[in-house]
């Protein structure tokens, strides 16, 4: 277990010091999935704070991040290793010349200096432990999921040119899904699990005081019941702590002093918590005033 | 049961038997833990000082065990029941589940007649469970149940649950059939060899034939008429799954009218989803015009609803109050728009080999033209489906 690492409290403390408020029981998690060197599934809606967690925690263990960002079709060459061939084919063309005999030219070409290193091959072959990032893995296909339970179960790599690469120190994995699509079991049962809901009247506040410190302490804690607020009626599209710090940005710069007497204001900055069509048409005056007076 | 007060009371030796107990009801209420994760307690409870905070020690324990969202909600109940004896409570997303239905219900979009009785006299009661048995054959007999039949409010929720999740797990296995041996495709030779003229004929640049995927579409007809009412709510729950997992799906409720449902379902939010089809629901429940409806579809939305390799499949009992040959005219005709055409009668399932069903006039007169005509009135029935969903 990394040495820099004592404990759940001062997991926490250390991630406040980054800018990341962690619950007891997500620092818990990322506690376990050090200590048993598990990767970590975070499930949760749009805007929760899942992949700032992974940046948090890399800069609290003073880790490289690297992050590979799921997309449908994503395979293991984009992935993983991709030969650099037209490096490799520059390299046939300048030896033609010379007195190399082709299995020499061949175990040349196919050498580490003529492979490009996909994220997840940096995170293995790094000289430091890493922290990968594996974000939105419900967006990838079928197959990678396959794949990556692979790499992650032995956390080595094995390239037919070169031979097997080994993780000499295991990266702390954190996995991120939006849960649209349902994950499979394999990869579920090799995860640690964790749900990450929207914070607390609470959490946010202190989330919101830490990111716009300016902001004065009455007019952050109306924003925060206003979003919460939000968040209790029935949007297309819930606001996430990132939207709740824009729009604190947005109104510091109107500089209203209160909620409450700002409604041009607050209709004015209101896309940047809601961002659907839907949910913008609905946000006249009346609803700000309906949701305001909850 | 022994109650645990205060962890620090607790040698390791026993807690560590308490937490194979633990394990055991965890399972009987339908958490898969395997050896990893045994073995992974049983490391959390050797930390140093995690006996100090019961929280701490559920935190850790709940990232271990819970896989998904329903397990991470329903954990809590569930270690409060074991460990400190208290009732075992459902989470919220169940209560909301039951209160959407008893309210589906006076909307017409459900049919909890026979059990709203006794939901009424469970809700705002916490039920207990039992600890240790387990419940594979209530589980074997509920799957196998006519949803006419299923009378207890608890066995519907658990249906559907596993109607919510059949149509991602026919996703998964469609895709994976669809997209099995994805690679990066062939070489495009002649865009290959054009782009190499750049670099005297060293083919630098290689180009590859991207494989076309064929996504499945499917067209989602419901009847939603009083002969149905036993088994719509299913069918849209069904229906609402198929549309969140298939992008290319598209669905239309009928009884006497036909109205466009597709925008509704493809809703995740229950709650938003029981008050749009509250609004569409006036007429619901009345009786049935199979050929009108079909007619005003294949007239005004069959154009944009429907392609080639459009799998359309009717969810119904035939009850027509039209001409057969009305319905059999409006049926060609959707056929020779799509790729199959499936017709599911729930009320198939009430047949049996000695005394087979008596089948609907209209329906009769339908059936030569049908690429499949199965039934889904239960749980295993629905699993069955399947075949209707492939092209071939």
């Amino acid at each position: 277990m990394d040495n820099s690492f004592e404990g759940v409290p001062a997991l926490i403390t250390g991630l406040a010091n980054t800018g990341y408020i962690a619950s007891d029981g997500l620092a818990g998690t990322l506690y376990l999935a050090q200590a048993l060197e598990r990767p970590v599934l975070l499930e949760g809606d749009a805007g929760v704070g899942k992949t700032a967690i992974a940046s948090a925690m890399a800069r609290h263990l003073q880790r490289e991040l690297v992050r590979i960002q799921c997309y449908e079709g994503l395979d293991s060459s984009a992935a993983l290793y991709e030969w650099n061939y037209q490096r490799q084919l520059m390299a046939v063309r300048l030896r033609e010349q010379s007195t190399n005999t082709p299995t020499e030219l061949e175990a040349e070409i196919f050498s580490e200096a003529y492979l490009l290193k996909r994220p997840l091959l940096q995170a293995i072959s790094a000289d430091a432990p890493t922290v990968l990032l594996i974000d939105e893995i419900d967006r990838a296909d079928d197959e990678f999921e396959a794949f990556l339970l692979e790499v992650l179960a032995e956390f080595q790599i094995t390239i037919p040119e070169i031979g097997t690469i080994k993780a000499y120190h295991k990266p702390l994995v954190i996995l991120t899904s939006n849960a649209t699509r349902d994950l499979s079991d394999a990869l579920r049962r090799r995860c640690l699990y964790h749900f990450v809901d929207y914070p607390s009247h609470e959490k946010e506040l202190q989330i919101l005081l830490k990111h716009v410190p300016q902001l004065p302490q009455e007019l952050a804690g109306s924003i925060v019941s206003f979003v919460q607020k939000l968040r209790q009626q029935d949007l297309k599209k819930n606001p996430g702590v990132a939207e709740t710090l824009d729009w604190a940005q947005a109104l510091l710069h109107t500089k209203i002093s209160g909620l409450e007497s700002s409604l041009p204001q607050i209709e004015a900055t209101l896309s940047c918590v809601l961002k659907t069509r839907t949910d913008r048409e609905q946000a006249n005056r009346e609803w700000i005033n309906m949701v305001l007076s909850l | 049961m022994a109650k645990i007060d205060d962890y620090h009371h607790y040698s390791s030796a026993l807690l560590s038997s308490r937490l194979f107990g633990f394990i055991n009801f965890l399972r009987n209420n339908g958490f898969s833990i395997g050896a990893d994760e045994i073995e992974a307690a049983h490391r959390i409870i050797t930390f140093p000082d995690i006996l100090t905070s019961k929280a701490r020690l559920q935190h850790l324990l709940k990232a271990v065990f819970c896989q998904t969202r329903p397990q991470w909600q329903e954990f809590p109940s569930l270690y409060n029941a074991f460990w400190y004896d208290a009732p075992v409570t459902d989470h919220d997303d169940s209560k909301a589940d039951a209160k959407g239905a008893r309210e589906s219900r006076s909307s017409g979009l459900s049919y909890f007649s026979e059990s709203l009785a006794e939901e009424n006299t469970l809700v705002g009661q916490q039920k207990k469970v039992d600890l240790y048995s387990g419940g594979a054959s209530d589980a074997r007999t509920l799957s196998q149940r006519d949803f006419r039949f299923v009378f207890n409010p608890h066995d519907m929720r658990r249906i559907e649950r596993i109607v919510d999740d059949l149509s991602r797990r026919m996703q998964k296995r469609l895709r994976h059939r669809a997209q099995h041996n994805r690679s990066r495709g062939q070489l495009n030779l002649r865009k290959t060899a054009h782009s190499s003229l750049r670099y005297h004929s060293w083919p630098f640049e290689l180009h590859y034939r991207r494989k076309q995927k064929s996504p499945v579409r499917f067209l989602l007809l419901l009847d939603v008429s009083q002969s149905m009412e036993v088994y719509s709510y299913l069918f849209l729950r069904f229906a609402r799954g198929l549309l969140q997992a298939f992008k290319n799906t598209d669905a239309y409720a009928f009884h006497t009218e036909l109205i466009h449902i597709g925008e509704e379902l493809r809703d995740k939010s229950t709650q938003r989803l029981e008050s749009r089809l509250k609004q569409l629901s006036s007429g619901w429940l009345g009786g049935t015009r199979i050929a009108a409806s079909l007619e005003k579809f294949n007239h005004e939305y069959a154009n944009k609803s429907i392609q080639k390799d459009t799998i359309i499949i009717i969810f119904s009992d035939g009850y027509d109050s039209g001409e057969p040959q009305d319905l059999v005219r409006q049926v060609l005709k959707l056929k020779s728009l799509g790729r199959k055409l499936v017709w599911v009668n729930p009320l198939l399932g009430r047949g049996s080999n000695a005394e087979p069903l008596a089948i609907e006039k209209s329906l009769f007169a339908v059936l030569p033209h049908l690429d499949l005509y199965t039934s889904a009135h239960s749980i295993d029935s629905l699993r069955q489906l399947e075949p209707a969903f492939r092209y071939r």
